[in-house]
């Protein structure tokens, strides 16, 4: 009996979410494209089983590269409005789209300048008729015998949420290593919430050469340590340079004999540097960006302290530069 | 007669310290060595300040060598701010006549502004006239610096020691004066921004980098630890103040931020009582500059001096 009440419960829950997978039209994308077109959040409000369910969405949206927030109708009408800005999205959710707290919002979120989209299981109801876009999450019937707990209806809130989240993915390029930045709970995650102290080279395994040392010297620094450059450094302990193998192909593609000449002529004067107390985040960061695989650490004054690669911040198999 | 469109730097002034020889000649390859420490952080150079290049107690001929030297090191076309105040207005009046030439001289430098400190030689009265007849003599335009306590230091207590808001009134209606750099506090700031309000592009910056490091001025600030912690220095000035700029995505993180605020904070209490000689005995201990001589009277520095700045070097790695 109780396995079998059960198992009807998941069962209306399925039948409610495969009626809502055949109802997704036209409004869904336009949903997508105001929240891809905001330079602003997703700001999502609900009360009750919706405002839970809210909850979720906007955890799920942020993990995945939406910035989103959460914001309690009632808290909002006393003050927490102040965080709606014009460039946001306002998604609205309530199964009967008559709740009190939120209709009384919507007018002032409008007026802001917010595009408000209903999420709501009543397309004639007071929230829709006042929302710029509305996403029918209704149901046939709830779960609860008594057809009054939310049940099947806050299940395919959640759905639309999650297939909110999933569209939204693939529109903005969300990658795995993006995914990851935004889960410091995961290995990468736990290295990038350390700082560059923790990963870079020290000592005699940081290649380095005095400005005026031949090349044909340099060059073997760069092989001895295998970082593919060499930073070029004055006898007093200030950073002077980098030689990189992109340096001497460039060098050569220029000229010819590189052997006479000096790391100093070579090199790329005063490169980018951080500090060793520098979050390892802002270094993978600065590093992707400008595409540097071997970034010189440096007190703050300029004196070198070693050198990070960024396969020790990553671990060799997540090596990977976003193209541009 | 001011050059056409002058514009005025934003962002970080460096006010180069004067590196001496024991003998109180410009030591020229510490010279080389500042700079290529400072110049790719600082959005504008401070040449022979009062307050911290020794400015008035240098000679002429070493000013306008430390000027030379400049001219000839800024390849980068880097702006340059000259501090021109003399002893005297004729003493100013010469020294600005023999910079022109040397900037002449030295082709195109980017753009030069001369920085005077008036209170120091002259008067709150006739100050509109004497700028009128002082921009009539150089093709370069001028930024005033109001610092009281370097006034009444220099001429003692008593005398008026800020430039009247309503002097600088009148002045700024004088187009070859582009700014101001200010110390003092904030309803005289106030006060000088009402009063320059009818002239677009005039630029105010913070004199003290305590007062900006706690409420940034909007043009920018002259700080004088940015010969040693330029490019902290610089990361602090830009989030102070280009919110808006395409780098910003590269800002330091805010907690590494507030760490570089109390960093460069424990530096300027270290330099506070005599900048150019703590200053230089700082750059000489890291290794910047050859030697920490000055031709200001030397201080004895304060009991504990020492200490505190063995724990700075400590804290920060700097040695």
């Amino acid at each position: 009996m109780v396995t079998q009440q059960a198992a009807d419960v998941i069962r209306i829950e399925a039948e409610g979410l495969l009626r809502l997978a055949e109802r997704i039209d036209e409004s869904f994308a336009r949903m997508v494209a105001a929240i891809c077109n905001s330079s602003g959040r997703v700001v999502i409000a609900g009360i009750g089983k919706s405002g839970l369910v809210g909850r979720k969405i906007v955890a799920t949206l942020n993990s995945t590269g939406t910035r989103a927030l959460f914001l309690h109708p009632v808290e909002a009408m006393h003050g927490d409005l102040g965080i709606v800005c014009r460039d946001d999205v306002f998604l609205a959710l309530s199964n009967s789209g008559e709740t009190e707290e939120l209709n009384m919002l919507v007018p002032i979120i409008r007026d802001i300048g917010c595009t408000v989209i209903a999420l709501t299981g009543k397309t004639g109801s007071t929230l829709a008729r006042s929302s710029d876009i509305v996403i029918d999450v209704g149901v046939a019937r709830e779960a609860c015998p008594m057809g009054l707990a939310p049940t099947a209806s806050t299940t395919a809130l959640l759905a639309m949420g999650d297939a909110l989240a999933v569209v939204l993915i693939s529109r903005k390029n969300f990658k795995t290593s993006d995914f990851r930045r935004f889960h410091p709970g995961g290995s990468l995650g736990q290295r990038l919430s350390r700082c560059v102290a923790d990963f870079m080279l020290t000592g005699g395994v940081v290649p380095q050469v005095a400005p005026g040392t031949p090349m044909t010297a340099a060059i073997k620094e760069i092989d001895r340590c295998g970082l593919g450059a060499t930073l070029v450094v004055q006898p007093d302990g200030f950073l002077a340079g980098i030689v990189t193998d992109g340096d001497i192909r460039r060098w050569l593609s220029r000229n010819t004999d590189i052997s006479r000449e000096t790391a100093e002529a070579v090199m790329t004067p005063h490169p980018r540097s951080v500090s060793p107390e520098t979050p390892a985040f802002d270094a993978l960061n600065l590093m992707e960006h400008f595409q540097i695989t071997v970034l010189p650490i440096t007190n703050p004054i300029g004196k070198v302290r070693g050198v990070l690669h960024l396969h020790d911040i990553l671990g060799k198999g997540e090596f990977k530069f976003n193209g541009r | 007669m001011v050059a056409e469109n002058p514009q005025t730097p934003r962002g970080l002034i460096c006010p180069l310290i004067t590196p001496l020889t024991a003998g109180g000649d410009l030591d020229l390859p510490s010279l080389e060595r500042l700079l290529g420490h400072v110049r790719r952080f600082a959005d504008a150079l401070l040449v022979g300040d009062l307050i911290w290049g020794e400015g008035v107690a240098l000679s002429g001929a070493v000013r306008l060598a430390l000027l030379a030297a400049v001219l000839d090191a800024n390849r980068d076309h880097k702006p340059l701010l000259v501090t021109v105040t003399g002893r005297h207005p004729a003493d100013t009046l010469g020294f600005i006549r023999a910079a022109e030439a040397l900037v002449a001289r030295s082709g195109d430098p980017g753009g030069v502004c001369w920085v005077d400190y008036p209170l120091v030689y002259h008067s709150n009265r006739g100050l509109p006239q004497f700028y009128r007849a002082l921009a009539s003599e150089t093709r370069f335009p001028f930024i005033l610096a109001n610092h009281p306590s370097l006034v009444q230091g220099l001429k003692g207590p008593g005398r008026l020691t800020n430039i009247r808001t309503s002097v600088l009134k009148k002045i700024s209606a004088n187009p070859a004066l582009m700014g101001l750099i200010f110390v003092g506090d904030l309803s005289r700031a106030l006060n000088y921004h009402l009063a320059v309000r009818g002239r677009d592009m005039f630029t105010f910056y913070d004199g003290d980098e305590w007062g900006f490091l706690k409420s940034p001025a909007s043009g920018g600030v002259v700080a004088g630890g940015s010969n040693l912690l330029p490019s902290i220095w610089k990361a602090v000035t830009r989030s102070s103040l280009n919110w808006l700029e395409e780098g910003r995505r590269f800002l330091p993180h805010p907690a590494t931020l507030l760490e570089s605020g109390i960093m460069l904070r424990t530096l300027g209490e270290l330099c506070r009582s005599a900048p150019a000689v703590q200053i230089k005995t700082i750059l000489q201990r890291v290794g910047i500059i050859a030697s920490d001589a000055v031709v200001t009277p030397a201080l004895s520095h304060a009991p504990g001096w020492e200490a505190d700045l063995k724990a700075f070097f400590s804290a920060y790695d700097l040695l």
